[in-house]
Order: C-alpha cells, then structure tokens, then sequence
C-alpha cells in the first residue's frame, strides 16, 4: 500500500528526515516510537502534504501512484489520514459543517453524491456514540476551546468518519486519560481491516496494548534505526533508547 | 443640473436650493461655512487616507423630480423570505410609489416640524457636527437641498417586521438623510441598504442619525453595496439616552471609495452599544471605516468589532477612537480590528485610539493584521476540503464573527453568500441544525 524509499526532508536548510524506507501493507499496522525531536511528527506531515517541508531526495508511492505528487486535499481524497499531533483550531467553522464538507469533497473526487443531511446525521451518530464524544462539540468550532482529550478524540471522529484507508495517527494516545484511551482504540480498531493500514506514532507502548501492532520501528534523528515486533515496544518502554544508540554506535564502529 | 465639485460656486448654488424634508435654519449657515472650505486632499489631516481625486474632478448630475426604478431593479436586494417595511429613496429622494408600510406597523414618517415638536432639542442637534472642526462634506451634507426622510418609533411600540430602507443611485450626486427617531422602550430593526446601477459612477454624501430615548432598542444594519465606479461617504451619528441600546452593524461590500463615519453618543448612564462592521473591498477599491464611542455617562458598555477582507490592490482603514469623559465611571470598552489580507498587494491600516478621562473603567482594544493562517488550510486541506475552498471557508468563518449578530437569519445568509461571491468562492456555506 504504502512504500517509502530514502525519504529525506528538510525545513528551513535543516535536514530533518535523513533516509526513511517503510513497506506497509493493507492490514498491517506499524508503530513509530522515537524520542522527541527523532523526526515522527515531520515524517506524518510530510506523506499528508504539508509543504513547508521540503523533500530533497526519496520517493513514496501510495496505492501505486506518486504520493509526493499529490495535492493535500488529493491524498486525503485517496485516503490519507492524519491525526494531528497537535489538532488545529478553527474559529467560525462549525465542527459538523467542516466534516461534511470534507465528506462531501471526498466523494465528489470518487463521483458520488453529496450525503443526504438525514444519512450523515445517521452515520455522525453512530460514530459520536463509539468515541464517547459529547454530541454538543459536533456544532462548537472546531477544536476551539476543546480540551486536549477532546481534540485528541474529536481527530479519531474525524477518522471514523471519513474512513481513510492508510491512517496516519501522531501521538494520538498522548494526553489522554484511561477512558478516553479505550474510547480512541475502539474507535481505531473499528477501522482496522484487511483493507486498511495504520501507522501510529507513538511515545508509549500504552496505546499498544490496545491496538496491536505487526511491526514497531524505532526512528532516531530522522532515521529507522531498528525495526522489530511487538516485543521491541516492551523493550523500549523498559529500557528507554540509550541502548539502541550504544548498539548503532557498536555497529558504525 | 450638475453638481461640479472642481468649481466651488455653482456647488454652493446648489446647496442653497431647498428640498423637502429640510430643517429650516440649517442649511444657511453650512453654505455659508462651505464657501469657506477648500475640498480636502491627501493633506488635510481627517482625510488622509481617503482616495476623493475621483469626486474632486468629477462632474455629476443631479436626480431632479422624475423617478425611472421598476421593481425589476431592486430584485437583487431582497432578503430571501424576509418579509419587510420597504422604503426606497431614488438618488436621496423618497420614492413613494415603490415604498411600502404594512398597515399594522408602528412606524411612521413624521416632517421636521412634527418631529421639531416631538423632540424640542432637535434642531441644536442637526445644526452641530459629528467633527469639533467643520468638515467639507458634513457642511455639504447640511445644506438643505436635500432633505431629511424621518421615522419616528413611538414610545414602548415594537416594530416587528424589518424597516429595509433601499436607497439607490442611478449615478447622480444625491445626500440621502435619515433621521431615525426611537421613543421610550420601542424597539426597531432597520436595514439601510446602498446599492444601485451597476454602471453608476454616482456619488453619495450621506447622513443619518438616531435618537434612542430611554430604554429604547435599535438594531441597525448597514449595507453598503455601491455600484464598482461609484463613491460613498456616509456619516451615521447615534444619541443614546439612558439604558438605550443601538447595536449597529455596517457591511461595506462595494464602491470606488467607501467611508463610514459611525459615531455613536452615550450621553445617557447604562446605555449600551455595539458597534461592528465587516468591510470587504477587492481590485483597486477603498473601504474605509472611522468611528467615535463617546462614553459621557457612567455605567456604559460598548462592544466595537470591525474585520476586514481585502484582497487585490484594495485599501483599507479602521480609525478607531473611544473617549471615556471625566463622569463615565464603570464604563466598560472593547474595541477589536482584524484584517485578512487575500493578497499581496492589498493593504489595511489600523488605527486605535483611547481617551480615558475616568479612573474605574475597563478598556480593552486590539488590533491585527494577516493572512490566512497557512496551518488552519492544511489541516483543512488534509481533510479533503481543496485549497480554494479552504480559503473561502475560513474568510467566511472571519466575517461571520460578526454577521452572526445581525438579528434576522435571513440577512446573514444573504450577506455571507454576497461576500462569498465576490471572493470568487465555489461554494457557499450553510449553518448546520
Ligand atoms: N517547521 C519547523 N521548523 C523548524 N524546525 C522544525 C520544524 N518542524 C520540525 N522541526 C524540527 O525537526 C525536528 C523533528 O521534529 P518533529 O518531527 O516534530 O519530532 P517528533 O515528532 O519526533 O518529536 C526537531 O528538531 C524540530 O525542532
Ligand atoms: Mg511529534
């Protein structure tokens, strides 16, 4: 599905990703942990489009197109999702009226009809109930004056809504509390399918007792230094990244 | 007849001509003062920034007592199913024929000496100005040859319906003038709506001013939606008695040069004001905004919004002043201006200003200047929303910040998919249920 190759990328002159490859396939679901700084929150934005991150060498392909081709708004068309780390506020716009919007320009990029008013009422329901998300931050702007959970579970709303194929989640699980993180997994691991990837970003190995992962990458000043299973997360959360520097640092020498 | 105002004395002629709805005693003395006048120019301090070299050499004919407007003509100006009290002025005079008062309303046109006897204290009033230093158009604006349309609210009467008073230029020189009389604890919606013929280059030099007795609630909403080529400046005055309240709203969508001088008058104790404008201005166009809260009485609030929208090579100014005199303790201020600049070459000057002369008041203004924020289109962007459509919606959601307050659904929307519009936007937006 998704297929990085030496993805390297800079902001301002600063290297920041320095040669990322990444295979997922559908139905996978790969972790990114890191230390803060490592280049997790660069690499997502980067495969959504953001453009003041520039690529300087490297190529993705998503579904068989070039992703770094496409427009923002294409890749979401496609199916690309992002969960903000840091979910942006946007005063005046309704967070109902948004997400239909956004619906609604999807399928008309597929050739379909805009929703009925009564069917996305249907389906927004449904997905508030799963999330636990009070039906009263549907109509507020979006995320303005949302608490950090809140905004945390309103992007997973967004996700269940939407329903993306490759869903990019950063650090979604952080800030929030016991509650909130099952209603975010149940609302993540209603996604997950044959059909769909996830990428999550993750600091703690907390998110993945909920949402199991195939495979866990450790990303370190914007390189995978180490790739592993579920275990490498018990690992890290055990032993913290010290001993994977002590380890590249054997190897280079 | 034409009004040329590069020749000053066939100006003045004019002015001494007498209209109807004129206040006697008035105009005499602003011709006179007007003779003493040059025009102003980029040098004259309260004019500065105002863009007149099309008025100064322009040469514009003077509607005389003919009407030509067919209802086809005002289709562009009605509100959806908003049903309202239609008024028109053609070119400054009252067009009776497309005017229509429902029976049962409260509203009335009264003549200046009717309104004289209704409220002694008038004539002082329209004799002072809105500026300590006399002001070419405010003296011009005085001149008599244009009169005074006058709607008079009686005491605890409640008009219902919106009063939509249109008044249209088909390109002359016309001085539209309002007098809008509120007794005790009435309660009026009005709309003002400037618009015309869309190949107009008219020019509109305009008053009106309100009186809110006591307990009196005005809710005013301004349109100001002159043809591209024309030029309007309009001076609105509000005299607010005690526990009065008059929430204004003035939306400048079109014209050459636009300038809104609204002051409001609390000069009497709690009385409340909201003052708000939204102006948007696009290719080579002017909007500008210039406005006085003057709090004399204590326990007073004032809540004063503008935002700008200009893109293009438009200009755009807020000159915002509030005064807090000496007596206006307990006042409670808040002045705020934003501009959305849409494109590199627009600009927009802001210009705050407080005189506080009162030690227990709370004061608050601020004032900014930008673009679109490049992280709210990517998060929209990420959803699927396209990049035009992602600017449209957040310049909507900047406009409607202040829209939203304009009490009649039906005027929101109308004026939300006006500016959509005219920001060349693909879609328009609805407020979900
Ligand atoms: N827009 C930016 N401008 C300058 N530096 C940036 C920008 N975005 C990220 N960086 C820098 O890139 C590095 C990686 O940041 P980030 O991707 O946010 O890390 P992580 O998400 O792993 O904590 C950090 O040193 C950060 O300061
Ligand atoms: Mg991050």
């Amino acid at each position: 599905m998704l297929s990085i190759q030496n993805l390297h990328a800079s902001v301002g002159g600063k290297d920041i990703l320095k040669g990322i490859s990444l295979e997922v396939k559908a139905g996978e679901v790969h972790a990114i942990m890191g230390p803060n700084g490592s280049g997790k929150s660069t690499l997502s934005k980067v495969l959504a489009g953001r453009d003041e991150y520039e690529v300087t060498a490297g190529s993705v392909s998503y579904l068989g197109k070039d992703l770094l081709d496409l427009s923002p708004e294409d890749r979401a068309r496609e199916g690309v999702f992002l969960a903000f780390q840091y979910p942006v506020e946007i005063p005046g716009v309704s967070n109902i009226m948004f997400l239909r919007t956004a619906l609604n320009e999807i399928r008309k990029y597929h050739g379909r009809e805009p929703v009925e008013a009564p069917e996305f009422l249907k389906l927004v329901r449904e997905k508030t109930r799963i999330l636990d998300l009070d039906e009263s931050l549907l109509k507020r702007p979006v995320n303005e004056g949302f608490s950090g959970g809140e905004k945390k579970r309103n992007e997973i709303f967004q996700m269940a809504v939407l329903e993306p194929k490759l869903a990019i989640l950063d650090e979604t699980d952080s800030g929030l509390d016991i509650d909130a993180l099952r209603a975010v997994s149940e609302g993540i691991n209603k996604l997950k399918s044959s059909e769909n990837a996830i990428i999550m970003v993750t600091h703690y190995q907390r998110l993945l007792d909920y949402i199991v992962p195939d495979f866990v990458h450790v990303l370190l000043n914007g390189k995978i230094v180490k790739s592993g299973n579920r275990e490498l997360a018990l690992e890290l959360e055990e032993k913290g990244y010290d001993w994977i520097r002590e380890e590249l640092k054997e190897e280079t020498a | 007849m034409t009004a040329d105002f590069s020749q000053k004395s066939g100006l003045v002629k004019l002015a001494g001509l007498t209209g109807a709805g004129a206040f006697p005693g008035i105009s005499e003395k602003a011709v006179k003062t007007l003779e003493t006048l040059p025009f102003p120019d980029r040098k004259t301090e309260f004019w500065k920034y105002s863009r007149l070299d099309g008025v100064k050499s322009g040469s514009f004919t003077v509607a005389g007592n003919s009407f030509s407007l067919t209802e086809p003509d005002l289709e562009a100006v009605r509100f959806g199913s908003a049903e309202t009290d239609r008024i028109v002025l053609e070119d400054g005079r009252l067009n009776q024929q497309m005017t229509a008062i429902h029976s049962g309303s409260p509203v009335r046109m009264l003549t200046p000496d009717q309104a004289l006897e209704l409220f002694p204290g008038l004539a002082d009033r329209l004799t002072g100005g809105t500026a300590a230093i006399p002001d070419y158009f405010a003296e011009l604006g005085k001149t008599s040859f244009s009169g005074f349309l006058i709607l008079f609210l009686p005491a605890g009467k409640v008009q219902k319906r919106p009063v939509h008073l249109i008044s249209y230029t088909t390109g002359t020189f016309s001085q539209p003038k309002l007098l809008v009389l509120s007794g005790k604890s009435s309660e009026l919606t009005l709309i003002e709506h400037f618009t015309g013929k869309s190949s107009a280059a008219g020019f509109t030099n305009s008053d009106v001013r309100f009186l809110t007795e006591e307990n009196a609630v005005v809710h005013h909403v301004r349109i100001v939606d002159e043809p591209a080529e024309s030029a309007h400046i309009g001076r609105i005055e509000a005299w607010m008695q005690t526990n009065s309240v008059w929430n204004s709203r003035v939306i400048t969508l079109g014209g050459k040069m636009v300038r809104n001088q609204i002051t409001a008058r609390l000069e009497g104790e709690g009385a409340n004001c909201r003052m708000e404008g939204v102006y948007l201005a696009t290719g080579s166009s002017h909007a500008e905004n210039i406005t006085l809260i003057d709090h004399q009485k204590p326990n007073g609030t004032s809540q004063e919004t503008f935002r700008g929208i200009l893109g293009g090579e438009a200009t755009g100014v807020f000159d915002g002043k509030i005064i807090v005199q000496k007596g206006a303790q307990k006042t409670f201020a808040n002045q705020s201006n934003k501009n959305l600049l849409l494109s590199d070459q627009a600009t927009a000057d802001a210009k705050p200003q407080l005189e506080i002369y009162a030690d227990d008041v709370k004061c608050y203004h601020g004032a900014t200047v930008g673009q679109l924020d490049e992280t709210q289109l990517f998060y929209l962007q990420s959803r699927g929303i396209g990049k035009d459509m992602a600017r449209a919606l957040l310049t909507h959601a900047f406009a409607l910040d202040v829209l939203r307050g304009i009490p009649v659904p039906a005027i929101v929307t109308w004026l939300d998919h006006q500016i959509l519009d005219r920001l060349n936007s693909p879609v328009h937006f609805g407020e979900e249920e």
